[in-house]
């Protein structure tokens, strides 16, 4: 693995120049956008004067001819059409630069980590693998995207992850709205050992506790298993182990691998949500924004910008190394 | 009805309620224990099923260690005789494990059985069954511990002593596992 300062030199040599084939390729769709952008924008400004002034003589209209009346409704029509229009180009021309970022930017960064990793900017996780863990039961799946596959083989473990957005519909009397049931990180890994039932290892919110607010502490069932008390008190304080079998859950999580999960969880500093099932691993690890996107107004690529997706880059794939999934002493191949 | 009916009321079915439920708990972790401890039997005994098959795949090279061969053997016939108490199961059990590690130890010595692939195999069979058995003696603790506690704080003591129940031992690491590997003590011999 490379370290910031590697990167940074990485950053200079390939993403830094100006005048490098890179931004004169990225350039042209950027202008593009932002004239087409601010040409919108001003037209709404126009539009919105516009419609306060016939507001203020709303009488003096009525008293137009009829085909003055026309004229005045069909030219409003005309420039509302042209700022859609305008709007299009801009997003078009927005949608361009994102492609060749990704192309050009991400592909590089992620071939820089590991030459051996596949990129697939337009791709995502299958729904299928995303309701496997199931780690939202109390949702039904209304919308399903994403973006940014990357797949491959670290050592001798199979790795894919891409980003996700899956949403619910709701309805109100007035309107529909959709709410995130999931937004972030998905990440399929082959998991060293073989088992047969299903561990999950989940922040410790409120599951945990719910589980030990029934008298006496035995009906700890919940959808996700029975609860699974661990010796490791650091581990205890952060995660919630459920599982449908106490021994396997022991047998995933030997002691070595929850000093692992906590390190892994202290140094990305977000919420996990683990979930061991077909002797694989899937991780979903929430984000509130976008990865992997230009930021279309910045006239360079930022290394600030590189440096978090290059780090978010290497925490995920980093998993493997970390769970030590490389080690394969035992049946599983 | 008066206020001291209903409170009569409500402290009959405290008097009857509470017990029941803290006898209900008590049962449950007892049988808890004991179906960990039956899951942690059954891979003991996947264990002892690898011993014969380990001793066939390595007597063949390991000619000098005729003797830990032998001494494994016997343990393993011992252990599945089934007339044994479960202490001295424990006891055994620390035994073959000592001994395995022992073998795969001195396997160093051996690269010709080093490289078989059926030793290979058998060595991955062997330390994944390490591990379960690992496991289950944790889980056999964690469960244990919450018994031994019920069964030693007041209110469920009182009920717990009625019954007759008493602390069911941990299983403890052996004094071969606390102690960290001496790397130098294997390259003596």
């Amino acid at each position: 693995m490379h370290s910031i300062d590697e990167f940074y030199q990485f950053y200079l040599e390939n993403f830094s120049n100006t005048n490098s084939e890179l931004y004169k390729e990225l350039n042209p769709y950027r202008q593009k956008a932002i004239k087409f952008f601010l040409t919108a924008i001003s037209g709404i400004l126009l539009a919105a004067l516009f419609f306060i002034l016939i507001s203020f003589y709303e009488h003096e209209f009525d008293r137009f001819s009829n085909t003055l009346q026309g004229l005045i409704i069909g030219f409003i029509v005309l420039f509302i059409i042209t700022i859609l229009v305008f709007l299009g180009l801009g997003f078009s021309a927005a949608k361009k630069y994102k492609d060749i970022f990704k192309e050009r930017v991400i592909r590089k960064i992620i071939e820089y980590i590991d030459p051996n990793l596949k990129y697939y900017p337009n791709k995502f996780i299958e729904r299928s693998l995303f309701t496997i863990p199931n780690f939202f039961p109390n949702y039904s799946i209304d919308k399903y995207e994403g973006d940014d596959l990357v797949e491959g083989v670290i050592g001798k473990t199979p790795i894919r992850f891409s980003e996700l957005h899956v949403q619910e519909k709701r309805r109100t009397d007035k309107s529909t709205y959709y709410v995130d049931i999931f937004k972030g990180l998905f990440i399929n890994v082959d998991f060293n050992k073989h088992f047969k039932g299903r561990t999950y290892v989940l922040p410790d919110k409120n599951d945990k506790t719910y589980a030990k607010l029934f008298f006496l502490g035995e009906k700890q069932n919940t959808v996700y298993g029975e609860l699974v008390k661990l010796e490791n008190p650091e581990f205890e304080k952060i995660c919630a182990v459920f599982s449908s079998d106490q021994i396997e859950a022991r047998y995933i999580l030997s002691t070595s691998l929850m000093n692992r999960i906590v390190q892994f969880r202290n140094r990305i500093n977000r919420e996990v949500f683990l979930c061991f099932a077909n002797s694989q691993i899937y991780v979903a690890i929430p984000y509130k924004k976008n990865l992997f996107e230009p930021k279309i107004m910045h006239k360079t690529i930022k290394f600030e910008l590189l440096k978090e997706y290059y780090e978010i880059l290497l925490n995920t794939i980093g998993i493997v190394d970390e769970l030590n999934l490389n080690v394969r002493i035992w049946t599983k191949e | 009805m008066d206020l001291t009916t209903i409170i009569i009321i409500v402290a009959i079915i405290f008097i009857i309620v509470v017990p029941l439920m803290l006898y209900n708990s008590l049962i449950r972790k007892r049988n808890q224990v004991e179906n960990v401890f039956a899951s942690l039997d059954a891979l003991l005994k996947k264990r002892y099923d690898l011993i014969p098959n380990l001793v066939a795949t390595v007597q063949n090279y390991m000619q000098h260690e005729k003797e830990t061969l032998t001494k494994i053997t016997e343990l393993r016939t011992k252990a599945i005789s089934g007339n044994i108490t479960p202490s001295e199961s424990v006891d055994l059990n620390n035994q073959i494990t000592n001994i395995l590690r022992s073998i795969q130890v001195q396997v160093e010595n051996y690269p010709d059985l080093k490289a078989s692939t059926n030793f290979l195999q058998l060595q991955a069979a062997l330390n994944e069954v390490e591990e379960q058995i690992s496991a289950g003696r944790r889980a056999y603790n964690a469960v244990t511990t919450e018994y031994n506690t019920a069964i030693e704080v007041f209110p469920s003591n009182i009920l717990a002593r009625m019954m007759n129940f008493t602390r069911r031992p941990l299983f403890e690491i052996t004094e071969a596992e606390r102690q960290n590997v001496d790397v130098k003590s294997l390259f003596k011999n």
